[in-house]
């Protein structure tokens, strides 16, 4: 459905739409108004395979130039993703995360909101985790203690997020920057609770206290990997309807569409700004807490993931859409899976993943751009 | 002894303020054309990578220092070709960018540089005392006994304003950010003028990271070696209200927030944890955010590209 | 939305069929060396670089030597976070590796998760560690640092020109706490009247912070510093160089970097710790132990004194020589 080029419609007039947009093709109008940046990357399959082709091309070629075997290199990167069981389980572990934060950062996107704090939020969840997990939970009933952990995660991410929120609907600071700032202050804050208030008195290392066993997320058979999954494919269901199928995800769009029209159509854009910041932060904080819950089971020192902002890469090139994010996801933990296994079995430097990630929305980027401007020159001839 | 007067901690703080300074003024000229450079971290990580490979290979520092600058030129052009000419959304970009780099730079590292990447002499960007001027009490030690970078910059902030605000060339980059297609429909050729920027916002940056390694850090390059520092200059440009003189005072605020982790842990000694001096320059953009408030005079293009 | 789905479920389709056909795992475990004469599989974790700074390239060169010497088949992680560390160990336990060390005191938490799902795999922990939890196969080698930093001090103390002294530290982790309270110890016991400052700078890996702030402690007058700061570190002999202070190296001989500001090193004796563990492994007799690593295991030496009179290294080695044989008490803090 997205090859064809059906004419444009659009809801709201100042701000044309892209031939390729989805939502043009129906005839439902709740559907028509969406953020800038969804139709940006709304490519066809096929512009996003080749994106990747090029990209693994370029990958491929780094590492034969640094002295791996093409051969070896497929075959190692085979084994790592879909080729054996393993492979597939660690691609899974590693899409978990990344595939929460590129959820929950699309609630912020299609809102109009640029939330590039996923990483604050995480951290702030591995927080709010641990302190559900280790310090509440053991004076909870046993199957209280694992949502609750989770509750709290989220609940202290929302509020990383809200404080972002607030400052742009009180004082007009911009959240691509204020969001930004506060992924540093997010990790030297887990460094300050580690060291101090939250710091395991038994350990050598600067640590919390182990979450109890209740708290923990339960994992799939002997694998390592954790039920986070299936949450985080619940939240891809979840967003997917709260976008497409509730009046709150229509103004959400509406916002992210237009906020001076929005104005106009009577919705008070800055509680809508700061509902969708506290929506994203809150599932951005559930990647953190499946850390915290399922992997390492306290808070650490030097506990700075990066999923931020291979998150915001997955969301982008998923054109904003939940289900789209969950193929891209898939392949960029296959990517991290072969990058990973690519270090230990070739040597190869497990950073070339960033490039393969980061490449093709650049590609993309670029031809999403031209393209919007040939329909702008189309408009005006 | 350790208080905020003394002049070592202001000459420190000017210090470590010059290579923020370098970009901020770069990322100003490319804001005030409507380019909003969330790559900046990633440019200024390329002219780090750029300045302490080349050092290394070639034994000068100057040679080290020019090719960084020249090749995160051709990279800010590229970057401009992408958000200005391809007119791709500039947060993307930016965000795909700073993975490339983060990726490249340490991938390279490791491959060309398989025994560590340290310059071995930077004496040449030592500090060197103006002679007289150094004489002069408290404000001599401050201002006149820095490295080559902070002399540069002396010249170059006075410069960049003039250039911003009183020259022909500062109302075609101001024109470009703000009403574009107006300006275009005049005739201005602003995509022209944001290639243009780009490429000094490249080199600028390139240089602001050749001096991030080969002064600040003596010659040492690690992975991820500008950790942020691109972040706060791009909040710096903001909250100073893209006027150069501006950002020139925040980034010596900045300076001193870095400068304070010694003063405040010599007074107070352990009592304070060091994850509150580490996060005390984020602290400070934040807050200096909140107060500034919102601004009015925001390049009304700042984000967008030209579609015309 | 369709085409999602469509593909997705393609997706998943073609990966349950491609892992529901393959055998390349089992594949792999018979291949791996347990069983049959091959060389056992070793790997190894480390924070940072083996490449820069001193920690982990005095650890990197040590290991690389243990698995010349007993012939063993072996990998390595560098900057292997702490966060990805329970998913490296498992992976590595899954493909059959013997031994893993890891050469943090930061891994602990993740041994600990990882190593009673995998008895067959023998987890060695290289820094500081004072409980090993009961498991048989989890050892480590802990470094003494209070014995580490009271001999930095000393060093200090006796070198210092005016006796005026700063300690900088990079992250704030336990051992470093202890290193760097004992050096101030160290310190006052060769000289009653030194000063002595200690700061954070919260990291190890940036140069230019250490750098600006050891030049603030240098300005403040303290003429000998020592970096508890691994290659940030750097940066504070770089000061030292520029300012004309004197300065101290970390675990191995750093002098010829910076030859008018290193004094020596206290070095710590990693090729032998290793060599150890290499010969436990091999004897297999790692079994839950700690092994301690202090003077009187002769873990500790001074790399050759520059920049000072001889009588400080003559005293430097009576402390040393008094703590291994017992007449030098470190006190306690």
């Amino acid at each position: 459905m997205t090859g064809s080029n059906p004419p444009t419609v659009t809801a709201v007039p100042e701000t044309p739409e892209t031939p390729e947009t989805p939502e043009a093709t129906t005839t439902d109008p709740r559907r028509r108004a969406v953020s800038r940046l969804a139709t940006l990357f709304d490519r066809p399959w096929p512009a996003i395979t080749a994106a990747f082709v090029v990209s693994l091309g370029i990958g491929l070629l780094l590492v034969v130039l640094t002295g791996g075997g093409v051969a070896e290199t497929v075959d190692v990167a085979a084994r790592a993703t879909v080729g054996s069981q393993q492979g597939l389980i660690d691609t899974l572990v590693y899409t978990t995360p990344r595939l929460l934060v590129a959820i929950g950062v699309i609630v912020a996107l299609r809102a109009g909101q640029f939330n590039l704090g996923a990483e604050g939020q995480l951290q702030l969840g591995a927080i709010g985790a641990a302190l559900g997990g280790a310090f509440l939970a053991p004076s909870l009933p046993g199957p209280l203690a694992l949502p609750v952990a989770v509750a709290m995660a989220m609940v202290c991410g929302a509020l990383w997020a809200g404080i972002a929120a607030l400052m742009k609907v009180l004082r007009g600071c911009d959240e691509l920057i204020s969001t930004l700032l506060l992924n540093f202050v997010a990790v030297y804050l887990v460094q300050l609770l580690v060291q101090g208030a939250m710091k395991d008195p038994d350990s050598t290392f600067n640590q919390s206290r182990r979450v109890i066993a209740d708290a923990e997320l339960p994992r799939f058979g002997f694998t390592r990997l954790h039920y986070g999954f299936t949450i985080a494919l619940v939240c891809v269901l979840l967003v997917w309807l709260l976008l497409e199928r509730t009046s709150l995800g229509l103004r959400f769009r509406s916002i992210g569409h237009n906020a001076v029209a929005s104005r106009y159509q009577q919705l008070d854009v800055g509680v809508l700004t700061v509902l969708a910041m506290l929506i994203s932060g809150a599932i951005c904080a559930v990647a953190g807490a499946g850390e915290t819950l399922g992997v390492q089971f306290r808070l650490i020192q030097g506990f700075s993931s990066g999923f931020g902002f291979e998150g915001l890469a997955i969301a982008f090139l998923a054109a904003l859409r939940p289900g789209r994010a969950l193929v891209i996801a898939l392949v960029f933990g296959g990517i991290f899976s072969a990058a990973t296994r690519l270090q230990q079995e070739v040597g190869v430097t497990a950073s070339l993943a960033y490039v393969v990630e980061g490449l093709p929305i650049v590609l993309l980027a670029c031809a999403a751009g031209l393209q919007a401007l040939r329909v702008k020159r189309r408009g005006l001839a | 002894m350790h208080s905020l007067v003394e002049a070592f901690f202001w000459a420190s703080a000017v210090g470590l303020a010059a290579p923020i300074l370098l970009a901020a003024l770069g990322e100003t000229f490319a804001q005030r054309a409507g380019v909003f450079t969330i790559g900046i971290e990633g440019l200024m990580l390329s002219g780090a990578f750029a300045a302490a490979a080349v050092s290394v290979s070639s034994g000068s520092l100057v040679v080290g220092f020019v090719a960084a600058a020249a090749i995160t030129a051709a990279l800010g052009g590229m970057y401009g070709a992408a958000v200005v000419l391809c007119r791709a959304d500039q947060v993307v970009v930016g965000i795909g960018f700073n993975l490339v780099v983060l990726g490249a730079t340490s991938l390279l590292r490791r491959q060309l540089f398989p025994t560590g990447m340290t310059v071995p002499d930077t004496s040449l960007v030592d500090r060197r005392a103006i002679p007289l001027l150094s004489d002069i009490p408290w404000l001599g030690r401050v201002l006149f006994d820095q490295n080559l970078l902070v002399y540069a910059l002396y010249v170059l902030t006075p410069i960049a304003v003039y250039v911003l605000f009183r020259t022909r060339t500062g109302l075609l980059v101001r024109a470009a950010g703000d009403g574009a297609e107006a300006a275009s429909a005049k005739g201005i050729r602003v995509l022209r003028v944001r290639m243009w920027v780009m490429v000094l916002n490249g080199t600028l940056a390139g240089a602001a990271g050749a001096a991030l390694v080969l002064i600040n850090s003596g010659g040492v390059f690690v992975d991820n070696l500008v950790d942020g520092r691109g972040y706060l200059v791009l909040a710096l440009t903001m909250f100073a209200r893209w006027h150069p003189a501006w950002v020139a005072v925040g980034a010596v605020l900045f300076g001193a927030a870095d400068a304070l982790q010694f003063v405040a842990q010599a007074s107070f000694g352990g009592d304070v944890p060091t994850a509150v001096f580490l996060m005390a320059p984020y602290l400070l953009a934040l807050t200096a955010w909140v107060v500034m408030g919102r601004r009015s005079n925001a390049p009304t293009d700042l984000g967008r590209p030209l579609l015309a | 939305m369709k085409t999602t789905t469509a593909a997705l479920g393609l997706l998943l389709a073609t990966a349950l069929v491609g892992c529901g056909g393959t055998t390349s795992e089992d594949t792999r475990e018979a291949g791996t060396g347990s069983s049959s004469g091959d060389a056992p599989k070793v790997a190894a974790l480390f924070t940072q670089f083996v490449d820069q700074g001193n920690w982990d390239v005095a650890g990197y060169d040590a290991f690389t030597a243990m698995c010349e010497k007993y012939d063993f088949d072996c990998d390595y992680v560098e900057e292997a976070s702490y966060e990805r560390a329970p998913a490296l160990l498992r992976q590595y336990a899954q493909d059959g590796y013997a031994m893993v060390i890891t050469h943090s005191s930061g891994y602990a938490a993740a041994i600990e998760e990882i190593a009673p799902e995998f008895p067959d795999t023998e987890f060695v922990l290289f820094s500081y560690a004072t409980d090993t939890k009961g498991l048989d196969n989890y050892s480590a080698w802990s470094v003494d640092w209070d014995q580490a930093g009271y001999l930095q001090g000393v060093i200090g103390g006796l070198a210092s020109p005016k006796g005026n002294i700063s300690i900088l530290g990079g992250e704030q982790i336990p051992s470093t706490e202890r290193a760097m309270a004992l050096a101030e110890k160290g310190a006052q016991s060769v000289n009653p009247d030194v000063k002595v400052s200690t700061v954070w700078t919260g990291t190890f890996v940036d140069v230019a912070k250490a750098k600006q702030v050891a030049a603030q402690t240098i300005n403040d007058g303290a003429d000998f510093v020592i970096p508890m700061a691994d290659l940030a570190g750097q940066g504070v002999h770089q000061a030292a160089a520029d300012q004309g202070a004197l300065s101290l190296g970390e675990y191995l001989d750093e002098n010829s970097k910076y030859p008018s500001a290193i004094v020596t090193s206290v070095t710590v004796d990693m090729e032998g710790a290793f060599d150890q563990i290499g010969e436990a492994f091999t004897n297999d007799e790692l079994n839950g132990q700690i092994e301690q690593m202090n003077a009187q295991s002769g873990a500790f030496d001074f790399a050759p004194f520059h920049n000072v009179d001889a009588a400080v290294e003559k005293k430097a080695r009576e402390v040393l020589d008094g703590i291994a044989d017992g007449s030098t008490e470190i006190p306690a803090v």
